[in-house]
């Protein structure tokens, strides 16, 4: 059937009743309007009451008018009949979750913003239905350890080269100095365990310390295959530090397309302003389309932090780094996804796609270990000795041989110990197993097989495949 | 910045390698295939002789 008025809701209605104040007189004023005295139940000193006219009252509007008057003492109230009254407040406890809506939160207002600390949200708790504020549940306190983020070493954990340089080199795995005439030191900085300006816990960060500034002067990070990283990034980190002479470093990063492939395109600069103290920096940027660009091979987005181009200044400077991490797509410092900490083990095995140290006594270890050993190999020809060895991780592309030089800082164990000063790549190389090879020292028997391996803790032998 | 690069001869005879040394630091030995495309040190070389520099003869 059809209804005039908001239909009740038959689990929550109830009569409405007015209890009057009485007085010597026969006319009152109700609550709410009737048609006539019978939509009321009249009571008064407990006994129900005759309506009608001519009986004990009658009723109009909002007007009661009784046949006799009443006294101060008297007790009256009345239900009204014909009137249900919604209640707002259903009784506790009686609405169970069939009487919700499935839509009940379609049309709501939308919050439109990340949920103050405060907010709540309901969840329940081993069946027992609860609050909880968002500070409890919200993300940006986690540390997902042994996730994979898509920058590598952005913890400053792998320094397979060692821990302080002063010339245009990678320096921590993956992130190398840009020196444009200035002197400068890049090292590994060890945090205080424990400390909480920098949050996860990192062991180390990287220092720049630059002092003898020059413009463009900075350190910059190479993301293999311009294609994997498009349209808006976000790049977040912690520093601190001291500005160059002009207040401020620069961020900008570039799209390189590789041998052969499409001109470079560089973002515009956005400024970094140092404090002495860690904060976090977040930057939005808008990469170029790479719709129509012919890709080579060595592509890379790079991401570099420097003194800017216009500020020739050579007042020193420090650069502290932390922490640092890409995301695809636009954040704010509220909404940015927590940093990701790659354990050791899997942040150097990344890093082994770009370099690999299989001979070299100063690394990040400290161990000064001379007797690493390169490879298996065999004497080609009583003086050409060959190397070989198979590579843990497929490495970006056939790598360089970078070595150094020096009295006997190799040695071959064969079937009588041979050394050599110093060793070549073998066009034979590639990324999956490396040769090297000694032709002008080596001296040993054709056929013969031998070990290579480093006999001076000065002595190193690396694969480079770095962008 | 690129000093000099120099071929270095395999054991066939042919100029597969080359060493390129870098800012004149000529304690660091860096060598690499020829036409390893791709490998920066060779992209290196390749930029720098498209600048209109000279790959050194192997001894």
């Amino acid at each position: 059937m059809g209804y005039v008025g908001n239909k009740p809701a038959l689990n929550y209605t109830s009569f409405a009743a007015q209890h009057f104040t009485t007085s010597a007189t026969t006319t009152y004023t109700l609550d709410h309007a009737v048609t006539n005295e019978n939509d009321i139940r009249l009571v008064i000193n407990n006994v129900v009451q005759q309506p009608g006219s001519g009986k004990a009252y009658i009723a109009s509007g909002t007007t009661l008018t009784l046949s006799a008057a009443t006294s101060g003492t008297d007790t009256m109230y009345c239900v009204f009949l014909g009137k249900a009254v919604q209640t707002v407040v259903p009784a506790q406890g009686s609405v169970g979750s069939d009487e919700l809506s499935a839509d009940a939160i379609t049309g709501q207002s939308a919050l439109g913003a990340e949920p103050a600390d405060t907010d709540e949200f309901i969840i329940s708790d081993s069946g027992v239905l609860k609050r909880v504020d968002y500070s409890y549940i919200k993300p940006t306190s986690q540390v997902y350890r042994d996730a994979q983020p898509i920058m590598i070493n952005g913890n400053y954990e792998v320094w397979q080269r060692g821990t302080s340089f002063t010339t245009s080199v990678y320096t921590a795995d993956r992130w190398k100095q840009d020196l444009s005439g200035a002197t400068a030191t890049v090292s590994r900085q060890t945090f205080t365990i424990g400390q909480s300006d920098v949050p996860n816990n990192p062991k180390y960060h990287l220092r720049q310390t630059v002092s003898t500034a020059n413009n463009n002067c900075g350190i910059f990070y190479r993301h293999e295959d311009v294609t994997t990283l498009t349209g808006n990034i976000t790049i977040a980190f912690y520093a601190k530090g001291t500005n160059p002479n002009g207040g401020n470093l620069n961020i900008i990063t570039k799209q390189s397309f590789g041998s052969g492939g499409s001109t470079a395109v560089e973002t515009s600069t956005q400024n970094i302003t140092l404090t002495g103290s860690w904060q976090q920096f977040v930057f939005n940027f808008s990469l170029a389309s790479i719709s129509g660009k012919t890709v080579g091979a060595g592509s890379y987005l790079q991401m570099l932090i420097k003194q800017p181009d216009g500020d020739s200044s050579t007042n020193a400077w420090t650069l502290d780094l932390a922490n640092f991490q890409v995301e695809e797509g636009t954040y704010t410092s509220a909404t940015l996804p927590p940093f990701q900490s790659e354990t050791f083990g899997n942040n150097l095995a990344r890093c082994l796609r770009y370099l690999q140290t299989p001979i070299y006594a100063n690394d990040h270890q400290g161990t000064s270990e001379e007797y690493a050993t390169f490879g298996l190999g065999v004497y080609t020809a009583s003086g050409y000795f060959r190397c070989v060895r198979p590579l843990p991780v497929e490495m970006r592309v056939n790598p360089s041989l970078v070595s150094n030089s020096g009295s006997n800082y190799f040695f071959i164990g064969s079937g009588a110990n041979d050394y050599v000063d110093d060793l070549t790549i073998h066009p034979d190389s590639n990324y999956k197993t490396a040769f090297v090879y000694n032709s002008d020292e080596a001296s040993g028997t054709a056929g013969q097989a031998g070990n290579l391996m480093g006999d001076n803790t000065n002595a190193y032998a690396w694969l480079d495949a770095e962008l | 910045m690129i000093t000099s690069v120099k071929y270095i001869k395999d054991e066939r005879g042919n100029d597969s390698v080359v060493r390129v040394i870098y800012n004149n630091d000529t304690s660091v030995k860096i060598t690499v295939q020829v036409n390893n495309v791709g490998n920066t040190d060779w992209d290196n070389i390749q930029q720098w002789v498209a600048d209109g520099n000279t790959i050194q003869e192997a001894d």
